[in-house]
């Protein structure tokens, strides 16, 4: 019975985090396309994707406190993503190895993530 | 007073995105570029990435020529390490080049203020972090650099906090006698991000942990780190760094080379006053001040009151913020030995100055005499009145200055952001090849001709005591633009009877809006 209140408590948290980023991401949404238009809607968007996505999924089953992890990715994704970036884009274009990049380094957060589940 | 973290985290986000809304406010304005000649340079980088569709390795003639010595350990390379760069890059990649590189910039230079946030909020709460995060938005002289384009400190200066907090928490896991070695580990890799960011913000960083070691062992009075844990951080820091050799290597070379005779060496009375204003540092008189950079003289008093209560009580969270404060007054003193660049050094006293204001009220508020509820009420209802007074002594400066900065002839105008395009395409190439050498005539200043250089890819010179012979000028741009918009026919026609003079027998190779540029050399 306390392990279902658990499990209940634990699901409750877990949709409430959603919206809760959900109604972040809006705001960022309606903020970047209302101050700069579609281009620079974009602008944030792939910027807080792929530099932000990739570092949070690698820290996500880390022993950091959730503040932390969500502090750290801002900071490790905005130097790491465009380091890992350069040297690709030195021997093919930046189109070809920005996706491969994200992929690559999005997979590794997602192996982290699938293994620590485990 | 509580604040549920799920508000927190809506705050935080409406807090960050409104500076991000006035830090864009010049780049809303108009998406032409701006900025001093140091902005060129970092948009120069980036937008000829952009520009190629691929990074840099060597760099192209036009930035070469005053870049190219730059890096002292391999010259002819970025003389930074890439990723600011490159991020820029990606910010214009994203979305739309110009518009997407400035606003990419505006996120990473106003990342100082989540860090700040981060470490107030861990260390002293939610409402401290807040007001601290929220007043550090209208820092004058971080927005001045900023707009100027010293970009890459800005960014930089946002991994202190960062690598102070990460030691704070390994010393509380090794009090608590469960050793975290993680946060030593990510003080190797922040700290190697703030090399790759900006060196200056590196030494910063390491001064600050250096100083917070240095007091968290003299608490303890034994060596509570573990040599494992630091030779494997090292090692962790080294293989970052050497993922950029040439750059990382030219911070060094860089250091090695650099002067040891700045102004004020060896001067004992530098030592007992926080910052002297320096003739030629390149800026202006008010970045100096400290009432039209950080705020109303009557916040100084609250400064030394929380230091003061900070040196009373010592506690490891206090020492923190003694560490930042004792490592940034070595920073802004090391002209005593000659050495630094101590001005640039003065843009990160904000970061910490702010959050000693709201700690010095919140200390004063907290030994009120007073208890129960209306000392509740009095606390807040101080508070809020503090933050009100200091929200108008120091928004409307900082709102003013984003909002006015470099209109007009100020930043590249249509006529000359066209020009540079036509230089850059298949057609100005094959008229002006890239080794041209152009003479920049009716240049406002050095910043329009460099801007017009980076932009338009092709070496502009500004050298108003020369004529274009003496400056080795291939060819001459006449531009009228600047004078025609800011209404100075006068000089327009001034300028076009020399043209007329000049040139009368010849053709020009581009003419349009009041920009002509003739073949002068080869």
């Amino acid at each position: 019975m306390e392990a279902e209140t658990l499990h209940q408590e634990t699901v409750k948290n877990k949709v409430a985090d959603a919206k809760l980023f959900g109604l972040i991401f809006l705001l960022i949404a309606v903020f970047s396309t209302f101050a700069f238009g579609v281009s620079g809607f974009k602008t944030i968007m792939g910027i807080i994707f792929a530099f932000f996505l990739p570092a949070y999924l690698i820290l996500k089953k880390s022993a950091f406190s959730e503040n932390e992890k969500l502090f750290f990715s801002i900071f490790l994704g905005a130097v790491l993503f465009p380091a890992l970036i350069y040297w690709p884009a030195v021997i093919m274009p930046l189109k070809a190895a920005v996706p491969l990049v994200f992929l690559l380094v999005s997979g590794a957060g997602l192996i982290f993530l699938l293994k620590s589940k485990k | 007073m509580g604040i549920n973290p799920k508000l927190e985290g809506l705050l935080v986000t409406l807090l960050y995105f409104t500076a991000l809304y006035f830090w864009t406010l010049p780049i809303q304005k108009s998406p032409l570029p701006y900025g001093e000649v140091d902005a060129a340079s970092h948009y120069a980088v980036a937008e000829f990435t952009l520009w190629q569709g691929r990074s840099i390795t060597l760099l192209p003639h036009y930035i070469d020529v005053r870049y190219g010595d730059d890096n002292v350990y391999q010259n002819h390379v970025l003389w930074y390490p890439p990723p600011f760069h490159t991020g820029l890059a990606l910010g214009g990649f994203f979305g739309a080049p110009n518009q997407g590189i400035y606003i990419a910039n505006a996120l990473f230079s106003t990342l100082i203020i989540l860090s700040v946030y981060f470490l107030m909020r861990n260390l002293y709460g939610i409402l401290i972090a807040l007001l601290s995060s929220f007043f550090l938005m209208f820092s004058m002289r971080d927005i001045l650099t900023f707009l100027w384009g010293q970009w890459p400190e800005r960014m930089g200066f946002a991994f202190i906090p960062l690598v102070l907090w990460c030691l704070y928490a390994y010393y509380s896991s090794i009090k608590e006698k469960t050793p975290k070695s993680s946060y030593l580990y990510l003080i190797a890799v922040f700290l190697a991000s703030a090399l790759f960011i900006h060196p200056m913000a590196f030494f910063h960083a390491l001064a600050a942990i250096s100083v917070l070691s240095v007091f968290f062992l003299l608490r303890e009075k034994r060596f509570f780190f573990s040599l494992r844990h630091i030779v494997f951080s090292s090692l962790v820091f080294l293989i970052i760094i050497s993922v950029f050799p040439d750059q990382t290597l030219n911070v060094f070379a860089t250091l090695k080379s650099e002067r040891t005779d700045e102004p004020g060496k060896g001067d004992f009375s530098r030592l007992f006053r926080w910052f002297k204003a320096q003739e030629n540092a390149g800026v202006p008189e008010e970045y100096f001040s400290y009432r039209a950079m950080i705020g109303p003289v009557w916040t100084i008093p609250i400064i030394l009151i929380a230091v003061i209560f900070l040196l009373l009580r010592r506690s490891p969270k206090d020492l923190v913020m003694l560490a930042w404060l004792v490592s940034l007054y070595i920073m802004l003193h090391l002209d005593f030995i000659g050495k630094g660049r101590v001005h640039r050094s003065l843009s990160a006293t904000a970061h910490l100055f702010y959050p000693l204001i709201v700690l010095g009220i919140w200390f004063l508020l907290n030994s009120i005499p007073v208890k129960g509820r209306l000392k509740a009420i009095l606390k807040y209802g101080l508070l809020s009145l503090f933050a009100v007074f200091l929200a108008l002594a120091v928004a409307p400066p900082a709102f003013t200055a984003l909002s006015s900065s470099y209109q007009g002839v100020n930043r590249l105008n249509p006529s000359q952001y066209e020009i540079a395009q036509w230089l850059k395409s298949g057609e100005g190439m094959a008229m002006l090849p890239e080794t041209s050498r152009i003479y920049h005539l009716g240049s406002v200043s050095l910043a329009k001709s460099r801007w017009l250089s980076m932009a338009g890819h092709h070496e502009f010179l500004f050298e108003p005591n020369k004529s274009p012979k003496d400056a080795n000028a291939s060819h001459v741009a006449v531009d009228t633009s600047d004078f025609a918009l800011a209404g100075r026919q006068d000089l327009v026609q001034q300028l076009e009877a020399l043209e007329r003079q000049s040139f009368a027998n010849q053709t020009s190779l581009y003419n349009k809006n009041g920009i002509r540029v003739y073949q002068v050399g080869s």
